[in-house]
């Protein structure tokens, strides 16, 4: 069972009380009416999908209700930090990247 | 006049007795009545609403996992700018109404008095018994008397909160649930043996 620490409830949680929520830091544009068809749909539809380190929004839907962000390894399922929404994306000391 | 005591969802459910296996430290398994409200803060009001909360109660709202007493009553959190606040011997509408005359609009009060039921656990094997539904560390190393946590107990949304050291647990579940929860626990206690009590 994974373990994930809540920024909120601050405490390691288990994980089927979070949901996963897409792509973490993927700004709407101010007004969207302003942007060519091709940004629209870079906006709505196209995410990164890196083999590695990816922030990712999460949800503590059964515990805080609360949104967040996490760095998670996509090749070893291991979440790196947590942190809070509206927070800035953390630097990873160098070793967490090679794990 | 008298006090209407919250009516209860269960007492059909809890009758007193002894059941499971025999033993001579059974699991103890009660209702509490106690008014309940939830208390959402509004954005950029924290610190009225704590002064509110302190002058009226005497409490000091408590940190993420943790619940402070005193006297009759109890502030809990459980989630960003919100707190369970209870109390006993008091009926619901006097808890709401105490909360919104102190509050003022720094906060949302929402009774949930018929909306959630209680659930106490004590004994010596009460942790055996929650850790066949609860993914919560429960050991005296991690947890202990005043932490809470919100979290799916047997698949139940619930506010799970140590009382003392025996060790008991509060357990606050939605009251439509309340039944099927209190089925779980007699199935995972009667191994140990439980006795529900009054
Ligand atoms: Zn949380």
């Amino acid at each position: 069972m994974l373990l994930i620490h809540c920024p909120y409830c601050a405490m390691e949680r288990p994980e089927i009380e979070f949901r996963h929520a897409g792509e973490a830091h993927v700004a709407r544009a101010p007004d969207p009416s302003q942007l060519d068809d091709e940004t629209w749909a870079e906006f709505l539809y196209f995410r990164s999908n890196p083999k590695g380190v990816h922030a990712e929004r999460w949800r503590h839907v059964h515990g805080c209700g609360r949104f967040f962000n996490a760095l998670r390894d996509t090749v070893s399922d291991r979440l790196l930090v947590t942190y809070k929404a509206g927070e800035v994306r953390p630097e990873l000391p160098p070793q967490e990247h090679s794990r | 006049m008298s006090v209407p005591e919250p009516i209860s969802q269960l007492s059909a459910h809890m009758q007193p007795g002894r059941f499971g296996a025999d033993g001579n430290t059974p699991v103890l398994l009660s209702e509490r009545r106690r008014a309940i409200a939830q208390v959402m803060g509004r954005k950029g009001q924290d610190a009225r609403l704590r002064a509110a909360i302190h002058g009226a109660f005497g409490l000091d709202l408590p940190h993420p996992g943790s619940s402070v007493t005193r006297d009759s009553a109890m502030a809990m959190w459980i989630a960003p700018e919100t707190w369970l606040i209870l109390r006993d011997g008091s009926p619901s509408d006097d808890l709401t109404r105490d909360l919104t005359a102190a509050c003022g609009d720094a906060a949302s009060i929402v009774d949930q008095t018929w909306g959630k039921s209680i659930i106490r656990v004590s004994g010596a094997r009460a942790c055996a018994v929650l850790a066949k539904g609860c993914r919560i560390d429960l050991h005296p190393r991690v947890f202990g008397p005043g932490k809470s946590a919100v979290t799916p107990i047997a698949h139940i949304h619930a506010v799970l909160m140590q009382v003392d050291a025996t060790p008991a647990f509060d357990l606050i579940v939605p009251s439509t649930l309340a039944r099927d929860f209190v089925e779980w626990l007699r199935l995972s206690a009667a191994e140990y043996g439980y006795e529900v009590v009054a």
